[in-house]
């Protein structure tokens, strides 16, 4: 019971961290927040739906559906940011509320507004017993796949020349430009990379669920931006810290507040998150970045 | 190889740069000076592509290429040393010069390159795995130069590379300067340090509130009453 409760907690932590990274990956960059990111979750969820109701087997409809969080990430962003470039912080947030209703609006007349169902395969949702302990494999699985999407970005990052460059910007943008490295394609990638981490947090949500419907993405990216806010915002190490942080003690405390507070459980979270802050303004690994005029 | 015409710079209200005209032959080593705010910077910039010039050619070998994006200019051969070094400090000694070094075509082409800048700068080779914001200012001085030269540009333009920088150390970057005018590259440079620049250059540009004061040979500027008045402490 107390593993598979530490099980659930890692695996919630594992989703949001690879939500915030997103978020922050974009916002280590061009100082957007992202809040069409939910939106990204949301298609990929529909994605998934469609193919398998084409008759398209499970595992090649999960790849078709991270595919598509990705592509829809860098189609975001040529269609509705990279006419706003250089613009203010406030036009680009602005910009990307509107992106967001917009796709809601969208997936609510052009699906539906209700959730759909989405049958995931048995041993997904089996379990697995080890001597007296019986453990699910979902949550299993999601930490694993948490971990191994970490482990490419921090290789994709340190090796290659993409990755540096994307670390560089983060620093100091127009220098990275005067390096010769187009900035359309370093603000690509980062969206691209923002869509394949969002699909992933997506699936693993949806395996907990088994549906999708138009709104399932904002809960889980609100969360997942107070995870990169208590992080540092812009921060990878703390969009991960956070995320993480933030998951495994709303699922422990849901385990050890007594049934008359579990109502608080949000409230309770959100005080330690203002407390946080309140000690650490600029989250608990700040980011670091060259500001100029 | 670099001529500018007529450029202007414009922030908002203010002309930064106005109608500013020079030009710099192959090889040559041309210096750019003035007070505070004279719009240095700011001509760099406009050259380098980071800022969009207001009006005005830039030719490079002919070519104009007054506001295209910072990038392309850089994929041309333009290199700029910007004024406060910048160095990516989060990232090591190695992968600055790797950025710098983004423009080369094949793997060999980058290994040779980045040989060479380590023979010419021993000191980066002894940090090459220590992140950029632990070296020194003079070493972090250096750190952008390789950066830029690892592109092997045509031109490079270098914004007040000694400033900030004690005496032994500014000697060093002039040291430096010289032995890379030898080589043959054209530079561009920028500097508050008006008596060694005009001892680097041939030629000088005096730029005053945003226009050229004062053109010539930089010999000739030197002896000029209104150089030595002005930069030279009379
Ligand atoms: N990004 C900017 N926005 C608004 N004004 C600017 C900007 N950059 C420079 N300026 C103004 O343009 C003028 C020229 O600045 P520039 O930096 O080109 O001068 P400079 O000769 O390089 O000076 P310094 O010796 O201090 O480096 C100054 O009045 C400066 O305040
Ligand atoms: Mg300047």
């Amino acid at each position: 019971m107390i593993a598979q409760q530490i099980i659930n907690a890692i695996s919630l932590g594992g989703v949001y961290a690879l939500l915030a990274l997103g978020l922050a990956i974009v916002f280590s960059i061009i100082g957007l927040i992202n809040f069409a990111h939910g939106e990204l979750m949301t298609a990929t969820g529909y994605a998934l739906l469609g193919s398998l109701l084409m008759g398209v087997p499970f595992p090649l409809a999960v790849i078709v559906a991270i595919c598509c969080g990705g592509l829809a990430a860098m189609a975001m962003e040529r269609v509705a940011f990279r006419p706003m470039r250089g613009a203010s912080v406030t036009s680009l947030l602005l910009t990307s509320f509107a992106v967001s209703s917009l796709l809601k609006v969208l997936f609510q007349n052009g699906v539906s507004a209700r959730p759909q169902t989405i049958l995931m395969p048995d041993w997904m949702t089996s379990a697995v017993t080890i001597g007296d302990i019986t453990l699910r494999v979902g949550p299993a699985i999601s930490i694993a796949i948490s971990l191994l999407a970490l482990l490419g970005l921090e290789l994709f990052l340190r090796r290659t020349v993409m990755g540096t460059a994307m670390r560089a910007a983060s620093e100091d943008f127009a220098v990275v430009r005067l390096m010769g490295i187009p900035a359309n394609r370093v603000i690509a990638t980062a969206f691209f990379i923002s869509g394949i981490f969002a699909a992933l947090a997506a699936l693993l949500w949806i395996a907990n669920r088994a549906s999708v419907d138009p709104l399932m993405g904002f809960t889980p990216v609100l969360k997942a931006f107070i995870a990169a806010v208590i992080g540092g915002l812009g921060s990878l190490p703390g969009a991960v810290v956070g995320g993480f942080l933030l998951g495994v003690t709303e699922v422990l405390l849901q385990a050890v507040l007594p049934p008359e507070l579990a109502p608080y459980r949000d409230a309770i979270v959100l005080s330690a998150v203002i407390l946080v802050l309140l000690i650490r303004p600029q989250g608990l690994i700040p980011a670091r970045r060259v500001q100029r005029s | 190889m670099l001529s500018v015409s007529s450029l202007s710079v414009v922030y908002g209200e203010v002309e930064a740069v106005s109608r500013v005209d020079f030009a710099l032959e192959k090889g040559q080593v041309l210096a750019l000076v003035g007070a505070n705010g004279a719009g240095k910077s700011s001509t760099l910039g406009a050259i380098a592509g980071l800022v969009r010039p207001a009006g005005g050619a830039i030719r490079l070998d002919g070519r104009d290429i007054a506001g295209l994006p910072a990038e392309q200019i850089a994929r041309m051969g333009v290199a700029l040393v910007p004024e406060g070094r910048r160095i990516f400090q989060s990232l090591t000694v190695a992968e600055n010069l790797r950025l710098g070094g983004a423009v080369h075509q094949s793997a060999a082409d980058l290994k040779e390159r980045m040989a060479e800048m380590l023979d010419l700068f021993p000191i980066l080779r002894r940090y090459f795995q220590n992140k950029g914001g632990n070296l020194s200012g003079g070493e972090q001085q250096m750190l952008a130069i390789a950066r830029a030269l690892m592109s092997r540009p045509r031109l490079l333009l270098l914004d007040e590379p000694s400033l900030g920088l004690a005496p032994q150390v500014i000697d060093a970057v002039f040291d430096l300067i010289e032995q890379l005018k030898h080589s043959g590259l054209t530079i561009l440079l920028v500097e508050q340090n008006v008596s060694l620049a005009l001892d680097v250059a041939e030629h000088a540009v005096v730029l005053a509130n945003g226009a050229v004061a004062l053109t010539g040979p930089a010999a000739e500027l030197a002896n000029s009453d209104l150089v030595r008045q002005a930069y030279l402490g009379g």
